[in-house]
């Protein structure tokens, strides 16, 4: 195979590099990320969409539906409008008010089964949904600039520009459900159909078409509210809004309990990065890409707000190591060498901080879709085909599977308080992962098994207490505690990025980190930590309609900057 | 209610926990009930028996033990499922035609049933799975029923083989189309031992929660 071959000429990041959260928490949207994947299958399989109902009132009551039809499927996002007083707004996922409610629905719903999810869809984890309903989710307006685009448009006048800037959006999702909650659709008959087999690609077009609702909704309402003065956004400020989206610790554990899930979606980007590396002489044209992108990206970035002083510094890094990458292309002959995407990645290892490091990964991927843009159709797997553990093999080769994979782990020194300061739970007010304080908090006796790298150290110091030509199932009969992560080192040995090789349990671990990842791989931009356990995001700011997809000429739209009107 | 298959796994995961199993075994367990319920079998009765079980003995089951070619409980009871399940699929890459597994009494019998169609589907190979009034050939993917199945509490003479006989021609078990719903007894008890895992809201946990001091209406 070429690619295998590509990839073997200058190798893979190996896994001890690349799976450290300090880098997973760097990460940025790649062309590979599900939200622009699946935005080009939609467009290249000429996907059609429409809005059948629209009985929305002058509050913003009422009900919308709008529809998808894929090759093989049709589905529809039906909207619920709410009326809710601004005190009940919260980004908390334990609220139980919205302004909007959504179900991404399995076909065309009738009026009796609109009627159906209107019971229950505003209702949300409180309502009870069947196999017909794909994803649920729901969203809040943002305060600041909802109300300034209605009074703006009703006025006769675009919003201010700065303000659309400062905030990116008009609502902001708290939760989009998917996977059988509350009894909704099981994603292992949604794997069954293309265009939703890769990870998260339901739970994309649901925000996808729930950025359409929220822009419908204010010009509607501005409508509503001066009939003959009202206007629509001018369409290149339109298309600057996405989605919020407010993230909290509720989202950690997935990373840490998804192993082969994540190690296919890291292993896609890392072998993209191999491939485009590896590429021994750069095009004329491909160069010029490389540096447009590199510029609109600049432009793009220095729109970054965020109220994180650690992200703030972090962003300002990130600008001027992008300042230094393109004056280094100006500088020097980077790009006139063999191989000469290697020489900007490893200029970049010597030189950036790990966002701008990574970011770099992020560009060098952008002007080579031809070359990998098949690896975001590779993004997901079947995780109870590797579930079970092999018992056949020895304690002495578990042992030493354990020493090769694992050295992170054992280095750590877990009788040390601060290694083990912290532990996971799930909160019984909340229905929610935590992170405790152990000295501080009650119930570390309920500790969720999320501390892999102590786990994996207490299980290899037994190990070293049987013979070690005692096969591993024998052993398991007597250490039943050390069952959960046996699976875990066995996966790991197959799957070299399954693992997170840092300790989610010492008293430095930062949440944001694994939201980050988990969000960088979403496509999310604009990262807006609000503590070291809250994130917020955008999602699709700049991005297509679905009526101008069509029309749309490249995948670039998430290099738009608010000074640089999209073409 | 009728639960979704993944609701189905995330209950019986923290169920199993609460009730007393190790993590992993608890991990086991979960996946089980999802087989179970995603072939149509009627998974939560035997489920909540076996957990009960586990809750009785504060999840100190008494590990099988091998006796002369056969796994035997070490304590008094029955063999417990959620034990000889993980162990029949942590060896399953081991036996041979000439050398199956063979078990003693064994409660819930049928929770056996998953961890020999997973170990067929993982490892490529014809398992047998039999016990007197019973019998099931898995292949990859296939699961057939040889035999009326008989679902007693507990079973003797359970033999899990590698199957040398020609694939049987009826009996073939399909993923089942639709849901089931679950009993009301059945799903509290399972729900009792859910909430067993969650911890209680504290002054410190309050103070230290994900959005604490933080406005998050703008």
């Amino acid at each position: 195979m070429i690619e295998a071959e590509t990839v073997a000429a200058v190798g893979l990041r190996p896994p001890d590099l690349v799976m450290r959260l300090e880098r997973l928490g760097a990460f940025h949207q790649t062309r590979l990320s599900f939200l622009r994947a699946m935005l080009r299958q939609a467009k290249r399989e000429g996907w059609a969409f429409a809005r059948p109902t629209w009985r929305i009132d002058a509050r913003g009551v009422g009900v919308a539906v709008y529809t998808v039809k894929t090759p093989e499927h049709l589905y529809s996002l039906v909207c619920f409008g709410h009326d809710l007083p601004d005190e009940l707004r919260s980004d908390r996922v334990i609220a139980e008010a919205w302004d909007a409610t959504f179900a991404l629905y399995d076909g065309i719903p009738d009026e009796a089964e609109i009627a159906r999810l209107g019971a229950n869809v505003p209702k949300q984890e409180a309502g009870r949904y069947q196999p017909s309903d794909l994803v649920l989710s729901r969203a809040n307006r943002s305060v600041r600039l909802f109300q300034h685009v209605v009074e703006s448009l009703a006025a006769g006048r675009q919003p201010h520009r700065g303000k659309v800037e400062e905030v990116g959006y008009l609502m902001r999702t708290t939760a989009v459900y998917g996977n059988g909650k509350f009894g909704i659709a099981d994603r292992d008959e949604l794997q069954q159909r293309p265009e939703f087999r890769n990870s998260f690609r339901a739970e994309m077009l649901t925000v996808w078409l729930i950025r359409s609702f929220t822009l419908d909704l204010v010009e509607h309402l501005a409508r509503m509210r001066a009939p003959a003065a009202a206007i629509v956004l001018e369409p290149d400020l339109r298309r600057r809004f996405g989605v919020g989206n407010a993230t909290g610790l509720g989202m950690a554990p997935f990373l840490v309990r998804h192993p082969l899930l994540i190690d296919r979606w890291v292993a896609a980007r890392e072998e993209a990065l191999a491939i485009v590396r590896a590429i021994p002489e750069a095009r004329p044209e491909t160069r010029a890409r490389f540096r447009q992108v590199l510029g609109r990206a600049r432009r793009s970035l220095a729109e970054w707000r965020t109220v994180d002083t650690i992200q703030a510094r972090r962003v300002a890094a990130l600008l001027a190591d992008l300042a230094r990458l393109e004056a280094e292309l100006e500088r020097t002959d980077l790009l006139a060498q063999h191989r000469p995407w290697d020489a900007v990645y490893r200029w970049g290892e010597a030189n950036l901080s790990l966002e701008g490091q990574e970011y770099t990964v992020t560009l060098l991927l952008e002007p080579h879709g031809a070359e990998v843009d098949f690896l975001a159709d590779r993004m997901w797997t079947d995780e109870a085909a590797e579930f079970r553990i092999d018992g056949g093999i020895t304690c002495g080769a578990l042992k030493a599977v354990i020493a090769r994979d694992y050295a992170w782990a054992l280095g750590i020194d877990f009788d040390r308080a601060e290694a083990t300061a912290r532990f996971w739970y799930v909160s019984e007010e909340k229905l929610e992962p935590r992170l405790g304080e152990r000295a501080q908090e009650p119930g570390a006796g309920l500790e969720h098994p999320l501390a892999i790298g102590r786990d994996v150290a207490a299980l290899h110091r037994d190990l070293g207490t049987a013979t070690p030509g005692e096969a591993l199932a024998i052993f398991l009969l007597r250490h039943a505690q050390h069952r959960h992560v046996v699976r875990r080192v066995q996966m790991s040995a197959r799957h070299p990025y399954a693992e997170v090789r840092d300790n989610l349990i010492g008293a430095a671990v930062r949440p944001i980190d694994l939201l980050r990842c988990k969000l960088s791989f979403f496509g999310a931009t604009r990262f807006d930590p609000r503590s070291d356990r809250w994130v917020r995001i955008s999602l699709f700011p700049g991005a297509p309609f679905p009526e101008t997809l069509a029309a749309d000429s490249e995948d670039d739209w998430i290099y738009a900057a608010l000074n640089e009107p999209a073409a | 209610m009728t639960p979704a298959l993944n609701e189905i796994e995330s209950m019986v995961w923290k169920a199993a926990r609460g009730a007393g199993l190790a993590w992993g075994l608890a991990e086991e367990m979960a996946q089980a009930a999802r087989f179970l319920a995603d072939h149509g079998f009627d998974w939560a009765a035997p489920v909540v028996d076996c957990l009960a079980e586990v809750e009785r003995l504060q999840g100190a089951l008494p590990p099988p033990v091998e006796r002369d070619g056969t796994w035997v409980s070490a304590g008094t009871g029955p063999l417990s499922p959620a034990l000889c399940g993980p162990l029949l699929s942590d060896l399953a890459g081991t036996i041979t035609i000439d050398n199956p597994l063979r078990f003693g009494r064994m409660a819930e019998p049928l929770l056996l049933l998953p961890f020999a169609a997973r170990a067929a589907e993982q490892l490529h190979h014809r398992f047998r799975l039999a016990w007197p009034g019973a019998g099931f050939v898995c292949h990859g993917c296939d699961l057939w029923c040889t035999a009326e199945i008989g679902l007693p509490k507990a079973a003797e003479g359970i033999v899990f083989s590698l199957d040398g006989a020609a694939i049987p021609a009826m009996g073939k078990v399909e993923r089942s189309p639709g849901r089931q719903p679950i009993a009301d007894h059945l799903r509290l008890r399972l729900e009792h031992w859910v909430h067993r895992t969650y911890v209680p809201a504290s002054l410190e946990s309050r103070l230290a929660g994900a959005g604490a001091g933080l406005t998050d209406n703008d």
